[in-house]
């Protein structure tokens, strides 16, 4: 009986066709593409702890445990307000990449970025503007590249929402997609920053960096975190994902690695696309990715850490097998 | 097989166990996207159907553990946002506009169904979701989750038990006995 309730539940679970057609679409314009080439090679960053490392540091965390009641009980304000479809279209035309904002389940454009862009030439202009048009309760995020690499983003939401523009004049650029994502159930600027900084972090994974590059672009985002301002639950949500993402570059907290302009992913150590966990303790990947790196320079494979899991104590840990081209390690967890 | 068929063959699998950990469709969405973004980023070569679904399998239970244990730490709790939802559902009165969760909702036996299992914690759920929709076997899930034979087995008794204990007290004893 569970069985077959369970089945004929979970079969009407299916994405919209929209969000199948945009990954579809997505694979269609990446293939053949050789910026796609240059970031299979590269190992990107991952989202998930680096948002968690910057949330753990930041005053959100104390906004967080103490959200009130009446906070949570404004959702429908907030799916108005917060709502925030990034969903642009990317449409190819010749020599220049033109955005269109659509309205739902398109294909965003975003930046791939390469390590040849050179710092002192990036040219930037952040621009606060109203959103136009009829009321709109999604938003979106649109890009446009020129051909002389002159790039736009503009990320509009809605009603009070910031909205905020920054471009960037690159050498070279490398074009990358993502689709969106939604703040449907945000209802805290907690939840709204981490959607906010999962697109900025998709955006910014998706090529390699060089140290300059880094510098640069913290430069660009503590200028958008400036225009984006504060005031409301919005605005504030905004800034703080951006915060985060500000966080990873300065930091290197999240991209710790970077290997010959090449960026380590943390889950993704074999670069293969999954995300391994070892042992299941996500907190211990940290670890794991650094000693995974000292055990291929040295040749050390005993280490003694003070957290896992987020679980305070004295571990030892041993690194019995590591094989970069398979998915699985081998660990010994005393 | 052409990647564009790869997607569409494994978009329903990658989507459902998005849905069975995170439990709404926003969640559902980005986790999706993750996967398939892996997908295409890397290229894999699959040597069979079998290597293939269990390599989207994998990287869906990660992604989706990856997503859902960062959010955990900024969400609203499983009963705020099943609250969310019933108001979203009784305020959804066109169908064409209405969410998975919505959708549910609006049926009262999958409604019951639903609110069981965000009762569950969410590596249970993806659990059941392996054993009783996918249909894999309790070695092929302890294979995929790094998990013994045993752990499975003793973790699969243990939800059933739950949703059974659950149910009864929810008086929806019906709806989940085996």
């Amino acid at each position: 009986m569970f069985r077959k309730e369970y089945r004929d539940f979970m079969n009407a679970v299916k994405p919209e066709e929209a969000l199948v057609e945009a990954v579809i679409e997505m694979h269609g314009e990446l293939k053949g593409a050789s910026p796609a080439e240059a970031t299979r090679t590269a190992i990107t960053t991952s989202a998930a702890e680096t948002a968690r490392a910057a949330i753990a540091t930041s005053p959100a965390k104390a906004t967080r445990t103490a959200a009130s009641p009446a906070r949570a009980a404004k959702p429908m304000k907030m799916l108005k307000v917060a709502a925030i479809v990034f969903c642009a279209l990317l449409v190819l035309s010749a020599g220049t990449v033109v955005v269109d904002a659509a309205t739902g389940g398109g294909v965003q454009s975003l930046l791939g970025i390469k390590d040849s862009v050179v710092a002192g030439e990036n040219k930037t202009e952040v621009v606060l503007k109203e959103p136009e048009g009829e009321e709109n309760y999604g938003g979106s995020m649109e890009t446009e590249v020129e051909d002389d690499g002159t790039v736009t983003v503009v990320i509009t939401t809605s009603d009070d929402a910031p909205v905020f523009s920054c471009n960037f004049k690159l050498e070279e650029y490398n074009r990358e997609y993502q689709i969106g994502t939604s703040l449907k159930y945000c209802n805290t600027k907690e939840e709204i920053a981490w959607k906010v900084y999962q697109q900025c972090h998709r955006a910014f994974s998706m090529g390699t960096f060089n140290e300059k590059m880094r510098s640069a672009i913290i430069d660009e985002l503590e200028k958008v975190k400036k225009e984006i301002g504060t005031g409301d639950e919005v605005k504030d949500g905004c800034a703080m994902g951006v915060q985060f993402m500000i966080d990873e570059f300065r930091t290197g907290y999240g991209m710790l690695e970077v290997v010959e302009d090449v960026v380590i992913d943390r889950d993704d150590v074999d670069g293969d696309g999954d995300c391994e966990e070892v042992l299941g303790l996500s907190f211990f990947k940290l670890d794991f990715q650094v000693m995974r790196l000292v055990t291929e320079r040295t040749g050390q494979k005993e280490f003694v850490v003070d957290t896992v899991a987020g679980i305070p104590g004295k571990y030892r840990i041993t690194m019995i097998s590591y094989a970069p081209s398979l998915s699985y390690y081998t660990m010994k967890l005393d | 097989m052409p990647a564009e068929a790869v997607i569409r063959k494994y978009s329903d699998m990658v989507y459902r166990i998005a849905f069975a950990r995170s439990g709404n469709k926003a969640d559902a969405d980005d986790i999706y996207q993750e996967v398939f973004l892996r997908y295409i980023r890397r290229s894999p070569e699959f040597r069979s159907e079998e290597h293939a679904k269990a390599w989207f399998i994998k990287v869906s239970v990660n992604c989706a553990r990856k997503f859902m244990s960062q959010k955990q730490k900024n969400a609203v709790t499983v009963g705020d946002w099943t609250e969310n939802l019933l108001q979203d559902a009784s305020d959804a009165n066109a169908v064409e506009s209405a969410t998975v969760e919505e959708r549910f909702l609006a049926d009262e036996r999958k409604a019951e169904l639903y609110r069981e299992l965000q009762k569950l914690d969410c590596d249970t759920r993806v659990l059941l979701h392996l054993y009783y929709f996918e249909e894999l076997k309790t070695k092929e899930i302890a294979k995929l989750l790094h998990k013994t034979d045993s752990a499975v087995r003793v973790a699969l008794f243990r939800a059933r038990t739950k949703l059974r204990i659950q149910a009864q007290e929810d008086g929806a004893l019906e709806l989940l006995s085996e």
